[in-house]
């Protein structure tokens, strides 16, 4: 079984220097970072980042939500409960646009907030991660990146030069990842 | 990239350990001082005050108020549009500075999005207070009921409970999400078995993951590209519901527009006051500093004269369109019984500001101070006179009457205002105040170790 190595980093640009590196130089699967703030072109630098469907969420959330408010408003208004006021149309629908509006927006969001959940596996609220004693700074003031060393027999002993790699690299400390 | 810290957003040598603390500890290592005990306990006893006129009108019914039978709509109607309209320009602000890569936005957003879930959901309050039998207000709920019946689409007043619900569970959701990594901070740091539990359940496990922060850009920025015209159509709508309605200075085309303005000035002007409290409060005066309170000033100067802009379009066009009834609503504003609430409305919102042409009053945080504060009581009154001077002035002479809001009136504003000030004093020693993790980004590299 291969290893998962997590190495500290002081800042962002060290970090993406790091990452690229690995990625250009070392046959490392750079598997994952973790950051205090959102680092540009990080998600980049990611091995098989799981698509990111997002977006697609809330346009589809947004299309079901008008979709279902201007559907209630013309069964409530044509069909369940037909009163004409004001010699208006039945289906007078640009008075049913406000509702349709927000209702799309609202669709958009929730779907979208759940998508982010799900596209982020949360809640989990415990995590291996959370084991490493210096992991806490990873929401305060130090950037980690996370490597897989090694073939099928690899270990703490033999990582394949791993370890040396991150060290050259800047890494602050070097920490593998409890399973 | 420009050093950030060269435009002083970020004091000279911040890192990423001193943003953290000086957002962190005074709520997670420090008792809160004196001061905000003494916000606190007031807000306390107004929200005392509030919650028993609330029973007392529930129980004697909305003729405690200064209503009468021509100015139907008096001070409910009044807080409703003053509150939603601070409530909408936290979103507002917080979505067009993001949208527009204003990097000073992060130290203010998360609590003018804070000011907008609380001044909102205070908003949602007095139209159901307003109402004669508030146990009925359900039925602007569209559901397959006994009676048979659904809303009314084709009015404003439904139109306005639809706005009003979808924005304060966008708010929620767009202010939750963006703190979710401060509350990951907050757990990581809490000493305690119950902060760490607490701000560890809130936080939903986020690890700052690549994965995670791919998917937290997408949807930030996606939901800041929908709340503008959300807030638009959310304050639009709250102009419509006077727009719609046939009478001498509401039904004007220019209601949306103006009333969106107007949020953001009067919502913009709130900001400043909180900014003003957060930052003494918190110590961070270090992250909301004067080129913060700089930036805002210019902006309330630019809103007061599209507000000036606003008035004397309303006025000119009442004035040119000729009809009696405007003419003598016109004249009763200029020259009637509550001209001078006018007069003060319109030095309040268009000439005091005037004052931010001076820079050394746009970096002077009490100047700023004293003029935000005059600039929401100008537009409560803006929200008042609405109401008052219109329905004061009808179509029909034989129905002019004039109002005068009674102590329960006034007990309900104040109570409000004190409820406001209690939920902020909670947010300020619960919640990260400013958004970390935003603000780190601004740090400049050199200076990061």
């Amino acid at each position: 079984m291969s290893i998962l190595l997590l190495a500290e980093f002081r800042d962002p640009q060290t970090l993406l220097a790091a990452a690229r590196q690995t990625r250009e130089a070392t046959s490392f699967r750079v598997v994952d970072a973790f950051t205090p703030f959102s680092v540009e072109g990080m998600g980049a630098l990611i091995d098989e980042l799981p698509p990111n469907h997002v977006r697609l969420a809330i346009l589809l959330g947004g299309i079901g939500g008008a979709l279902s408010g201007l559907g209630l408003q013309l069964y409530s208004a044509v069909w369940a409960l037909p009163i004409v006021t004001g010699g208006r149309p039945l289906a007078s629908w640009p008075d049913f646009f406000f509702a349709t509006f927000e209702m799309g927006i609202l669709g958009a969001a929730l779907c979208g907030f759940v998508a982010l959940l799900w596209g982020c596996g949360l809640p989990r609220l415990h995590h291996p991660l959370f084991d490493l004693p210096q992991f806490e700074r990873a929401t305060q003031d130090r950037f980690f990146l996370a490597i897989e060393a090694g073939g099928a027999d690899a270990d703490d002993a033999d990582d394949g030069g791993a370890r040396l790699h991150l060290a050259g690299l800047g890494a602050l400390s070097v920490a593998r990842v409890p399973a | 990239m420009t050093a950030p810290s060269a435009l002083g957003l970020l004091p000279p040598g911040a890192t990423y350990a001193s943003v953290t603390a000086s957002v962190a500890d005074p709520v997670l290592r420090e008792q809160a001082g004196r001061r905000w005990w003494l916000v606190f306990v007031v807000g306390l006893v107004l929200t005392v005050v509030m919650l028993g006129s609330m029973f007392w009108l529930f129980y004697e019914g909305i003729g405690i108020f200064g209503n009468n039978t021509s100015v139907v709509w008096g001070y409910p109607i009044a807080n409703y549009v003053w509150w939603i309209g601070i409530g909408n320009a936290g979103t507002l602000i917080s979505c067009m500075l993001l949208l527009t890569r204003q990097k000073w936005r992060s130290s203010i957003n998360r609590f003018a999005e804070a000011m907008t879930l609380f001044a909102a959901a205070i908003a949602g309050l007095f139209p159901i207070l307003h109402l004669g039998r508030p146990m009925y207000f359900y039925w602007l709920v569209p559901y397959p009921n006994t009676m048979g019946t659904w809303p009314q689409w084709r009015s404003p007043l439904v139109w306005d409970f639809f706005a009003i619900a979808s924005y304060i569970i966008f708010s929620i959701v767009f202010w939750y999400v963006g703190a979710i990594p401060d509350f990951a901070t907050f757990r990581d740091r809490a000493k305690s078995r119950a902060g760490q539990l607490i701000y560890g359940a809130l936080a939903l496990g986020w690890r700052g993951s690549a994965r995670h922060w791919v998917r937290y850009e997408a949807f930030y920025h996606t939901m800041a590209a929908l709340g503008v015209p959300l807030v638009v159509s959310v304050h639009s709508v709250v102009g419509l519901d006077f727009a719609a309605g046939n009478m001498p200075g509401w039904q004007e085309t220019i209601f949306p527009p103006y009333f969106v303005v107007g949020a953001m000035f009067s919502g913009f002007a709130m900001v400043v006051v909180l900014a003003a409290v957060t930052r003494s409060f918190l110590k961070v005066e270090a992250l909301v500093s004067l080129h913060h309170f700089e930036a805002m000033a210019k902006i309330l100067l630019a809103g007061s004269i599209v507000m000036g802009l606003s008035y004397a379009t309303e006025a000119y066009q009442g004035w040119y369109a000729g009809d009696d009834v405007d003419r003598t609503f016109l004249a009763f504003q200029f020259h009637g019984a509550y001209a001078w609430l006018y007069w003060c409305q319109i030095a309040f919102n268009v000439f005091v500001p005037q004052l931010f042409w001076a820079p050394a009053i746009r970096r002077s945080i009490p100047a700023l101070l004293v003029i935000a504060v005059l600039i929401n009581v100008g537009m409560y009154l803006e929200r008042i006179l609405l109401i008052i001077n219109t329905l004061s002035r009808g179509h029909l002479p034989a129905e002019w009457s004039l109002f005068a809001p009674t102590l329960w009136d006034w007990l309900l504003l104040g109570g409000s205002l004190g409820f406001f000030m209690l939920l902020f004093a909670c947010f300020l020693r619960l919640v990260p105040a400013v958004s970390m993790h935003e603000v780190k980004q601004l740090v400049p590299a050199e200076a990061a170790a």
